[in-house]
Formats: C-alpha cells, structure tokens, sequence
C-alpha cells in the first residue's frame, strides 16, 4: 500500500517542474497576501511548477515563526497546505563542500539543496542569492534564481 | 465510481477556468519592503538551524 502510494506522489511530481522556495518568499507570503510571493506560492500548481522546501527551510521557517511571528504558525501550515508544497531531505554535509568558497557557509545548504533535488527554478527574496556569480554558477546547472516579482514579469508565470 | 471520477473531473477544469478569469492585482513592492524587516531574524534562525543539522 505504501508503495503505491508513493509511486503516485513520485509521478505526479515528474510531470511538474521543480521550484525550490526559499524562507524568505514564504514568510513575505504570511505576511502579505497582496504581494508577488503569496501570488507564486498559490499559483505555482496550476501553472505546472512543484513547490519544494527542504527540512532545513522547514525548520528555520518553524523557528523564525515562533520566535517572532507566533500568530502566523497556522498560517504558515495553510499555505504549505495550499501550495502543496513538498518536503525534501537535506543534503549531507559532504554535499555542501562545492558550494563553501561561494556563499556563506550558513547559506550553503539552502544552495545544495536546490542543486541536489535538480530544481528548475529557485525563488528567493535574498540578496546573497542573487549575486552574480551565484546566478552563473547555478546556470551552469541548469537552475535559474530569481525573485517572485520576476518570475511573473520576466518568465509571464 | 466513473461517474464520480468525471465529475471531480469536470469541476477541477471548471475551477481551473475561473482561476485563469480571475486577475489578481498584486502588489510588486510589498516583498521589498517585507525583506529588510525579517532578514536578521532569518538570517539569526538560519545560522542556528545550520549547527543543529552539520555542527561547527
């Protein structure tokens, strides 16, 4: 039965295209439901894009929100809810040697776990991320970073 | 059971089609202005959940 189960979450995310969301587009989500954030996270099904997170994400989510934001937590699950948005497994600390010289070591894994789940697209609000020699590495492996407010002006999502 | 399955069917590509009327008018700075607010407080989280999950 499990594994029926999971032969059907696996197809209906191989037809989908991977979108790796960072914390900071979803907390811009909790917080405003006007903005170009809450719009992708509650269009991106429809418009054929799979939702991920990692656990990492999740956790730091779980945490920023309690620490600062506590009357978003249920929020924060209605939105994951909505967006259908799936969990991953983080990488291993062997996985985040290659990225070390060109992040922050505390960003790395945010970086390897987008590389590693092959996702076609990374959505996030962070500057570190969109520096230029972040955007041309992660070209080079076929992921594309960008702001909410530009994958609906510049991709038309 | 057909008959149940067309009808969920029929209403998702109905749902669908009233999403795709739907124009939702957003708002393109309210990301920008969210982001400096919260930026510490992730960045904060962000480095403890880092040593939580890979140590030093």
């Amino acid at each position: 039965m499990e594994d029926k189960r999971s032969t059907l979450v696996s197809s209906k995310v191989i037809g989908l295209r991977k979108v790796l969301v960072d914390s900071s587009v979803i907390i811009s989500a909790l917080i405003s439901n006007s903005g170009a954030s809450y719009y992708c996270l509650i269009s991106a099904k429809d418009k054929g894009y799979q939702l991920v997170i990692s656990e990492f994400i999740l956790k730091e989510l779980l945490d920023v929100i309690e620490r600062k934001f506590p009357n978003l937590l249920l929020r924060l699950f209605e939105i994951l809810i909505l967006g259908e948005v799936l969990v991953v497994k983080n990488p291993s600390k062997k996985e985040l040697k290659s990225f070390k010289n060109l992040i922050e070591k505390k960003d790395v894994p945010i970086l390897a776990s987008v590389i590693k789940e092959k996702a076609e697209l990374f959505l996030t609000l962070d500057k570190e991320f969109l520096k230029q020699e972040v955007i041309d590495f992660a070209s080079q492996h076929g992921l594309t970073i960008l702001t909410p407010k530009d994958l609906i002006k510049k991709l038309n999502f | 059971m057909s008959k149940t399955l067309e009808k969920i069917s029929r209403l998702e590509r109905e749902l669908r089609a009233l999403k795709l009327l739907l124009k939702p008018k957003i708002d393109f700075n309210i990301d920008e202005k969210i982001w400096p607010q919260v930026k510490s407080d992730l960045k904060e989280s962000r480095k403890k959940i880092y040593k939580k999950f890979y140590g030093r």
